[in-house]
């Protein structure tokens, strides 16, 4: 059964591209705000994923509600995507308190192009908005659908990241404002080496970013620690998304890895597309078949032994992984027809199954 | 001038990319594993956190150091740190130098933190080991659509402050690589499956836009077998919907259909992107999960295949 504790407050959902992770997330909202409670979904999935999930035509940076079937029991769905350089012109905005302020630093060249396309942009944005949708009374639980690994380890490493750049000495040191502090006189050597290493343009560039954002270091110093800190709350929970064929596990595992080097907790596994409904049905013991099937009979037979070999396999690579990773585990059926509503997406999740673990 | 790269395999730089979960590292390692059996010296180059290609040969993990992963086949996983010290290196000439800088915090924590700056260190290393006479060809897996387009679009996005200097001349030199049509495909990886195929089709129209790329091969892999026949099919049919309908063989009947209709939706995706995507085509057959001999079965295939 796939339910968030009662006090979850923010669950990222991660795990490697390609195993549904943005629908799980979809779902996993969805299924918390039956229980009653107002939740947002947010996706870092350019690929639209999570509107094709729940049934609407496009996602923006500001959340859309997304209307409930009707047994809901008074909670509230919210879905946005993030777009980086929308949450960040925003983030710049409200911090500068000052219109030509934050012109300026909207028409900064290096703004520009960070703001747009790489990774630690898009996670430090990441970072701003899951702070802002915690901290907004109208949430009771934020459900972050992570983009495929590399970056969502990016996005987890973000916080702590920045708390130790921003860090007053740091940027000081940087910008050279404190020369005759002894403890920063052992750094000349360092800038000058940054100066070989990384070429004139690249350090004042920099040093004329840092500058002109210096209003906005305070605050999201501040933001950034406050995310860190929750993020390894017990009001936070991680859940890893997976396929259950051998290449899925293994990618699994790895991700599992990086979670436990970065001390956060692993809070359930959910296997994708683990199991085919159909094969339940069709029980394991012999069938004898009338004489008019007789030709077809082997080749019946052939497919039922291959798609029951398949989920064994299946199964069996999900249990070895609980054991291993000593952590509990569900599953879910493929779906045979496209989700894309919220009735279906229900129905889907309402079909998973626990993993057992013989001891 | 040189006459144009034909075969796009044949080039020494070749990219891979592609949605997640398709089977890219798969696809990628048997074409290390085919280039190794014509006598080449391949090098898989991993960029994310997950090692696929030492689970894929069942070897030890794959580090910094390229290592032998299978007969011929080596390996190696750009990590931000020692591509870090390797690029402060070939700034500064002295190894040691190189790792006290990379040691020290304060630089340490503005690398870390700055954007751009992993990007062009590991182009950095990726230009550095395309260049090394060791390797051919080196086979890049490019962990999602997002960050290969991310890596393609890195020049221009940082065209706008590096104006001169190193890091500008290691920018420089990667997006030479990239536009060189002799040195460097883009293979694309998917398979038949409505969603991905729909992701293929975008991702190729967005890199067809840049004229400067050049596209490789487009792998369709695991595409599931035809096990009954069209004939055999309607009777399937026929027999669920009539005579069958409740029989203790039914739901037997249900399954065959299960994996008809498998079949049928891979066909369909398989006609979109022969026909949106016009680039040749290596397809691939579903193999048994856990067969260890997979690699070894699809470059095979590579083998015989004729690229179209």
């Amino acid at each position: 059964m796939i339910q968030l504790p009662d006090d979850c407050r923010l669950a990222f959902c991660v795990g490697v591209g390609g195993v549904g992770k943005t629908t799980f997330a979809a779902a996993l909202g969805l299924r918390e705000a039956l229980r009653g409670r107002s939740v947002l979904v947010l996706t870092a999935d350019p690929a639209r994923r999570l509107a094709d999930a729940i049934g609407i035509h496009g996602l923006h940076d500001v959340p859309s509600n997304i209307p409930l079937p009707a047994h809901g029991r008074g909670g509230e769905l919210h879905a946005a995507m993030l777009e980086t350089k929308a949450s960040a012109d925003e983030i710049i905005r409200r911090a500068a308190h000052d219109e030509a302020r934050a012109e300026r630093v909207l028409d900064n060249r290096i703004y520009q192009a960070f703001s747009n396309t790489l990774a630690r942009s898009h996670a430090y944005a990441a970072m701003e908005r899951v702070h802002e949708a915690v901290h907004a009374s109208r949430y009771d639980l934020v459900v972050v659908d992570t983009p495929p690994s590399q970056s969502s380890i990016e996005i987890l490493d973000a916080p702590a990241r920045l708390v130790r750049f921003l860090e007053q000495r740091v940027v000081r040191w940087f910008l050279r404002t404190s020369e005759d502090s002894p403890q920063l006189r052992g750094g000349t050597i360092a800038r000058a080496l940054l100066r070989i290493v990384a070429g004139d343009s690249m350090v004042s560039a920099l040093a004329e970013f840092l500058t002109e954002m210096a209003f906005l270091r305070e605050g999201f110093a501040e933001r950034a620690a406050e995310v860190r800190d929750l993020m390894r709350s017990s009001s936070t929970s991680f859940v890893l998304v997976a396929s259950a064929d051998s290449a899925g596990i293994e990618a699994a595992a790895s991700v599992a890895g990086e979670l436990l080097r970065r001390d956060f907790e692993l809070a359930q596994v959910v296997f994708n597309r683990a199991f085919i409904p159909e094969v339940g049905c069709a029980a394991h013991d012999p069938v004898s078949y009338p004489a008019r099937l007789a030709r077809l009979a082997p080749k019946l037979e052939r497919m039922r032994a291959l798609l029951i070999e398949e989920e064994a396999r299946k199964r069996s690579n999900m249990e070895a992984f609980c054991r291993d990773h000593a952590v509990g585990a569900c599953s879910l059926p493929e779906a045979t027809r496209p989700l894309g509503d919220p009735s279906a997406l229900a129905a889907w999740i309402g079909r998973s199954r626990p993993v057992e673990v013989l001891a | 001038m040189h006459a144009p790269n034909r075969d796009p395999l044949a080039r020494p730089v070749q990219f891979f990319t592609g949605k997640g979960g398709v089977g890219k590292s798969t696809v990628l390692g048997a074409c290390a594993m085919a280039a190794a059996r014509a006598g080449k010296r391949p090098l898989i180059v991993e960029l994310g956190i997950h090692t696929a290609s030492s689970h894929l040969f069942r070897g030890p993990d794959v580090g910094y150091e390229p290592a032998e992963v299978a007969p011929g086949v080596h390996a190696t996983r750009v990590l931000f740190e020692p591509a870090l010290i390797d690029y402060i290196t070939s700034r500064l000439k002295l190894r040691p130098i190189a790792a006290l800088v990379a040691k020290n915090r304060s630089l340490r924590r503005l690398f870390l933190a700055a954007p751009g700056v992993d990007e062009i260190v590991i182009m950095h290393r990726v230009a550095q080991l395309a260049a090394n006479d060791r390797w051919s060809p080196i086979l890049v897996d490019l962990e999602s659509t997002g960050h290969a387009l991310m890596f393609f679009d890195l020049p221009s996005v940082l065209e706008v402050f590096l104006k001169d200097g190193p890091l500008r001349r290691v920018l420089d030199s990667a997006t030479e690589l990239i536009r060189d049509e002799q040195r460097c495909a883009i293979h694309i990886v998917t398979v038949p499956a409505p969603l991905v195929v729909n992701e293929t089709i975008q991702l190729y129209g967005r890199l067809r836009e840049r004229a400067d790329l050049h596209l490789g091969c487009l792998f369709i892999n695991r595409i599931p077998p035809a096990l009954i026949d069209e004939e055999e099919q309607r009777l399937v049919r026929a027999e669920l919907e009539g005579p069958s309908a409740g029989q203790p063989w039914a739901p037997v009947l249900a399954l065959a259909e299960y994996l008809v209709r498998r079949r049928r939706t891979a066909d369909k995706g398989i006609h979109g992107l022969r026909r949106d995507i016009g680039l040749p085509t290596v397809t691939f057959d579903e193999c048994e999960d856990a067969s260890s001999g997979i690699v070894e079965t699809l470059s095979q295939t590579i083998e015989q295949a004729e690229v179209w």
